[in-house]
């Protein structure tokens, strides 16, 4: 049973008059403990497919089935409570929040999920290597601690599937290398479930599965 | 949640403060409006019930009593018409206006009182060596203690009034009728063209009731069996009185009172609706992280509120320094009625609310993807 299904997903926008597709039917699955790579030109549709995978935005047709529920069948805040509950997101442009310190860009995640801001936080940071960086908001930190801070941020709930959108895009090699280590880590040592969107295909070698996409669907497997 | 919003009010300091001071503005000006109208009644009123009369007698009563003249034969009538045994003889008082006196250019009232009824209006002077009582039918002047101070006039000094140079005699002590007081034939000879009087003060004797007194005053009839055109008001109720004559301040105070919410409304609405849109992609971030609508829009209300706390607390310390400051540098009083502060806190909450409500709503249902890709 897959943690992720989905069957001939599709999506469309509207420039102007005219609906643009994005995704032209995607079919494919992840299941529990895998590292899947999604690799493929520019504007192929791999942001599109990671925002409706993970309930930021609504499909225009197919269907998604993500542990256990139908995310394409769910309301809105149904959607922002499997964001809460069962996925951590990391990005390009890691998006800690300017006026919090790590420390609590890290609580405030915790408190959206109605969890209990103690020592886990502390715990979390010094596991990303972050431990003497606690009080330090990002724009007193390195690009590379700021992507350390988001991950942590992302996996502090331990969500059912981590999705990441060219994490290490911003990065240079060093940090892009210890950015995907950890992710290995967490992959191979905690059995986390990752989606890693990557241009990079010496980040996709990192990962256990790559799909490849090209004009809105998956080519390769 | 409220250290992301006392964090995001930090760090654009300068912002906050100008939004705090937007509704400290609004709330102090509506309680320094509201105070110096209790104040300048409750000063007033106090001042005309120290000096011991029970009943002032007007022809017409203007906001602060009249000034127009009566016939001394209505002053007869009425001790006439009431008999010794219910009433004291009646004091007769000429009511002025002086609108310069030394460096205060406030108008104040005058009143001409005979050197005897002084006494009997319980007007003393301010201390042993703050001068005399003035003669009778001289050009001699009191003023009050705090009319001495603003007006730097003192003892000795001349002062310009209805064409006639008055000499300052005395500083009488403050509180007690009018803060200028000159010999009552003098200034009846200059103002009315045959005898008479601005005002009859009432005393009752002992045991009597000034209503009921006021009531008869009312019905007395001159020698031509006509009643008397007279308005009597109780000192009692002067406060009351007072507040009727004011009601066109009071109502403007109360225009006021939606204005301040306006103004805390508006304050709010325009720095909360910048925030919203400057932080777009923070709220993106939240979406993503499972923020819910309530919980994205409570951080926006939450802001506002600590804005608007903060700018109430500023508004009403601003209230009580002016409040303060007032009456040490002019003749003006102010005092802030408490449940005013009350009302003032309700109306800057209130407002920041209801601003922050809009800005709110739209944070709350921002696009996520949107929000997240917003440069
Ligand atoms: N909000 C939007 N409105 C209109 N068109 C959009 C929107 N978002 C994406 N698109 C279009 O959909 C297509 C897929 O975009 P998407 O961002 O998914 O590509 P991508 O594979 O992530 O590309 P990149 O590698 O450059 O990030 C593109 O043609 C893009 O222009
Ligand atoms: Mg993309």
């Amino acid at each position: 049973m897959p943690i992720l299904k989905t069957i001939d997903l599709k999506k469309s926008y509207k420039i102007g008059s005219r609906w643009e597709p994005a995704l032209t039917g995607v079919d494919m699955e992840v299941e529990e403990g895998e590292f899947v790579a999604i690799v493929g030109p520019s504007g192929c549709g791999k942001s599109t497919l990671l925002h409706l995978l993970g309930g930021l935005h609504r499909a225009s047709g197919g269907r998604i089935f993500f542990d256990g529920d139908e995310l394409t069948a769910l309301p809105d805040f149904g959607l922002a409570a499997i964001r809460r509950e069962k996925i951590g997101f990391v990005f390009q442009r890691f998006n800690l929040l300017p006026t919090l310190s790590a420390r609590g860009n890290i609580e405030i995640a915790m408190k959206i999920r109605g969890l209990p801001t103690d020592d886990k936080v502390v715990e979390i940071l010094k596991y990303m290597g972050l431990g003497d960086r606690m009080h330090h908001k990002p724009r007193e930190m390195s690009i590379g601690e700021q992507q350390r801070v988001a991950i942590a941020r992302a996996i502090v709930n331990k969500p059912k599937l981590l999705m990441a959108d060219e994490p290490t895009g911003n990065l240079d090699s060093d940090n892009s290398n210890r950015i995907l280590a950890e992710f290995k880590r967490l992959n191979e040592e905690h059995g986390q479930t990752i989606l890693m969107i990557t241009h990079n295909s010496e980040a996709a070698a990192v990962a256990s599965r790559t799909l490849r996409m090209r004009d809105g669907r998956i080519i390769e497997d | 949640m409220s250290n992301l919003a006392a964090a995001n009010l930090w760090q654009r300091k300068t912002r906050s403060a100008i939004s705090i001071f937007g509704i400290a503005i609004g709330v102090a000006l509506l309680l320094v409006l509201k105070g110096m109208l209790s104040g300048t009644i409750d000063e007033i009123a106090n001042r005309m019930s120290n000096t011991g009369v029970d009943i002032f007698v007007y022809r017409k009563f203007e906001i602060w009593g009249g000034t127009e003249q009566m016939p001394h034969s209505y002053g007869k009538a009425i001790e006439d018409h009431l008999g010794p045994d219910r009433i004291k003889p009646l004091i007769s008082i000429v009511q002025d206006k002086i609108q310069v006196i030394g460096k205060v250019q406030q108008e104040n009232r005058v009143w001409g009182v005979s050197k005897k009824n002084l006494s009997a209006l319980n007007v003393r002077l301010a201390g042993e060596n703050k001068g005399r009582f003035f003669k009778d039918g001289s050009f001699e002047m009191l003023i009050d203690g705090r009319l001495s101070k603003h007006s730097g006039l003192d003892v000795g000094d001349t002062v310009r009034y209805l064409n006639h140079d008055w000499k300052i005699v005395g500083i009488h002590h403050i509180g007690v009728g009018v803060r200028v007081y000159v010999p009552f034939d003098t200034l009846q000879g200059l103002k009315f063209d045959r005898k008479g009087a601005s005002i009859f003060a009432v005393m009752c004797r002992e045991g009597i009731d000034p209503q009921q007194v006021a009531g008869q005053i009312k019905e007395t009839r001159d020698a031509n069996n006509e009643k008397l055109d007279v308005r009597p008001i109780v000192s009692a109720t002067m406060y009351e009185t007072f507040r009727k004559e004011a009601r066109i301040i009071d109502d403007f105070a109360n225009y006021v009172t939606i204005v301040a919410m306006s103004i805390s409304c508006l304050v709010i609405l325009l720095t909360m609706y910048t925030v919203v849109v400057e932080r777009t992609r923070d709220i993106g971030v939240l979406k993503s992280l499972g923020a819910t609508r309530f919980f994205i829009a409570r951080a926006i209300i939450t802001e506002s509120l600590i804005l608007c706390v903060l700018g109430v607390a500023v508004g009403v310390g601003l209230s009580y320094f002016a409040a303060w400051l007032i009456p040490t540098i002019s003749l003006l009083n102010v005092t802030i009625p408490p449940q005013w502060v009350l009302i003032a806190t309700l109306v800057g909450l209130v407002g920041g609310v209801l601003g922050a409500l809009y800005p709110a709503a739209v944070a709350a249902s921002k696009d996520p993807v949107v929000a997240l890709t917003y440069e």
